[in-house]
């Protein structure tokens, strides 16, 4: 009796029992469909987080002051002037600051909620700035404090119907008007959809409120190393020199890099995995004793089909086999059914959420093995009473 | 053919030991037709599991058509039940759920013949029983007789030289009987050796040898007429 004939016969012998196989196949189905949706969702989040973190030059790192208590020195704040003096450092290549403001702008009587990012014109060089228009402002606007913006594309579309159109128009925001003079695109985030509609754009870090006179501390400074391998020689030199500037202690200073960030987002998802995919891997197994339970009564039900079976000469492999296939093939089509449920909803929440649709290989390498594994252990036992059954006994079986 | 030496089963049932049968010696020639009476409870069907190995006696030696098969194993015994021996039951033992071409191929399918020529043999083989247009009916769309005949046709698709029957007509009408009864003595004619269990007088009385049963021993063994080489 080959494996297909087995098989075929199996299959027979689930059709006959339709209602039966189906319920049962339902706990094998919700565990694997758990499965892959957990595994799915999951490394897509991943996905979108790393390519959103793979805009960042090699190497770029940020730098602030650590908090005691939510209570930070006002000395160790970094100034508008440290960062034409740290550009000046051999291991710093170039040196920015960002902070977000929210601004209200008016176009055409409407008004509309926008956030503006102040950073330097080393900014699109250590991380990636989709210009669609125009240009980026440059240091001698930078420094002479002229009201210039970089605004999102999805802006320029709404107000001046193309990017190309915006370049060169003014917008009255909350700090006075300022011109464009570029429009990029903003990268779709993962936190995009929050917070209600706005719209983000660049401008100066000098023409940001607040930036006037003395009252110029910045919060964060954006380092990109001489050379991404040297970070910690950069690290160590960069705050070897604020120390001594700002007259605090070495450790005054905490640094984060897109690579810390990476191994953290990376140690983090897989943990959340890990905890949710037992969680799953649980129904499995409450699945996989349903199949256990089923085949059990199986076997009582079919005890004199198994001593006839033996009679005309099945071997008591022949007979194991023939269960353990029938387990396998039940847990086997719930996996299969369970696997394109589980990609569906994978599929759903990333039509909702905007993270991409990732076809995860691994998920659905793992729910076949999963369903097989669980199939083969739950089989083997009712597979086996089936096999050690005495011929004559089984034939007395009413 | 067949070889029983001193064969003896006892039965245990929590303290109680029954024994089935006294040592018994038998000896069944190739190419006999042989009846085993006797009435419920004197050994014949215990006797006829052991010889369809099926059963495995207490204590003895039994010879099957050379093998001696008291020291095999499971799967050397269901590889003897699937090539020596055909069975034909009572209660005909047909599997349910197949059709009577399938239950026919059953035994071909565990000896490994090809899909192509286990169905060729099993429909020569109803057409012999005159159920050439029954293949895709299933078991309980058939008369008795005609069950009977399926069994049949299953027992001879291996070509065992051993055809075991265990009170093949119990469940029959008389008519189906003698059909059955002219069945067997056909095969029977084309060399294949027959053990045939019945409490009935007039079924024994086809078959060439008669062998009485009675609390577990043989009370007498008695061959028709001169036939008794």
């Amino acid at each position: 009796m080959s494996v297909w004939e087995s098989i075929l016969v199996a299959l027979d012998n689930l059709r006959m029992n339709k209602m039966r196989s189906f319920l049962t196949m339902i706990g094998i189905v919700f565990g694997v469909a758990a499965v892959v949706t957990v595994v799915s969702i999951g490394q897509a989040g991943q996905y979108s987080i790393m390519s959103e973190l793979s805009n960042y030059e090699d190497g770029y790192f940020v730098i602030y002051p650590k908090s005691d208590n939510g209570r930070i020195e006002d000395n160790a704040y970094f100034r508008l002037r440290d960062l034409a003096e740290i550009r000046k450092l051999p291991e710093v290549r170039y040196v920015s600051s960002s902070a977000a403001h929210g601004m209200t702008g008016k176009h055409k009587k409407e008004e509309l909620q926008f956030s503006i990012t102040g950073t330097t014109s080393d900014s699109p060089k250590m991380k990636k700035i989709d210009m669609v228009a125009g240009r980026f402002f440059n240091s001698q606007e930078e420094r002479a404090r002229q009201k210039v913006v970089v605004i999102e594309a999805k802006f320029a579309d709404k107000a001046y119907g193309s990017p190309q159109a915006a370049i060169g128009r003014k917008i009255q925001l909350s700090g006075g008007m300022f011109r464009i003079v570029g429009v990029y695109r903003e990268q779709e985030s993962l936190m995009g959809g929050f917070g209600g509609e706005r719209y983000f754009a660049y401008a100066p870090i000098t023409v940001m409120p607040g930036r006037e006179g003395t009252n110029d501390r910045l919060s964060m400074l954006e380092i990109l190393p001489a050379s991404p391998e040297k970070m910690d020689e950069t690290i160590d030199a960069l705050k070897s020199w604020l120390a001594d500037r700002k007259n605090v202690g070495k450790d005054a200073y905490v640094t984060e890099s897109a690579e810390d960030a990476e191994q953290m987002i990376k140690s983090t998802f897989s943990i959340l995995q890990t905890i949710i995919g037992s969680i799953a891997g649980i129904s499995l197994i409450v699945g996989g004793i349903g199949v256990m339970n089923i085949m059990l009564v199986s076997v009582t039900e079919r005890t004199r089909e198994i001593g006839i079976r033996k009679a005309i000469g099945a071997t008591p492999g022949n007979i194991r086999f023939q269960f353990l296939i029938e387990a396998v093939m039940l847990s086997f089509i719930g996996g299969t059914i369970g696997a394109l449920f589980g990609l569906s909803a994978a599929w759903v929440f990333a039509l909702i959420s905007g993270w991409p649709f990732v076809v995860s290989l691994w998920a659905i390498v793992l729910a076949f093995g999963f369903s097989a594994a669980v199939g083969i252990f739950f089989g083997w036992y009712p597979a086996r009473k089936a096999a050690k059954l005495q011929p004559i006994e089984s034939l007395r079986y009413e | 053919m067949i070889v029983l030496k001193g064969i003896t089963k006892i039965y245990k049932n929590g303290p109680l030991e029954v024994q089935a049968l006294n040592p018994i010696d038998l000896r069944i020639e190739k190419g006999e037709f042989v009846a085993i009476m006797g009435s419920s409870g004197s050994g014949k069907s215990t006797l006829m599991n052991i010889i369809g190995c099926l059963d495995i006696p207490t204590s003895g030696s039994y010879e099957l058509d050379g093998t001696p098969v008291e020291s095999l194993g499971e799967v050397e015994l269901a590889r003897i039940r699937n090539r020596k021996i055909g069975f034909v039951f009572q209660s005909f033992n047909l599997l349910p759920r197949q059709t009577v071409l399938q239950n026919v191929t059953l035994p071909m399918m565990y000896a490994g013949v090809s899909r192509e020529k286990r169905n060729e043999r099993a429909l020569e083989l109803l057409r012999r029983v005159g159920l050439a247009e029954r293949v895709k009916h299933r078991p309980n769309e058939l008369s008795g007789g005609q069950k009977q005949r399926v069994a049949i046709a299953r027992a001879l698709t291996m070509n065992a030289p051993l055809l075991l029957a265990d009170e093949p007509t119990g469940n029959l009408d008389t008519k189906s009987s003698h059909e059955i009864m002219a069945l067997f003595k056909e095969i029977h004619a084309e060399g294949t050796t027959i053990v045939l269990v019945t409490h009935e007088p007039d079924i024994a009385g086809h078959a060439d040898r008669i062998i009485t049963f009675g609390d577990g021993r043989i009370l007498s063994d008695k061959r028709k007429g001169s036939a008794g080489e």
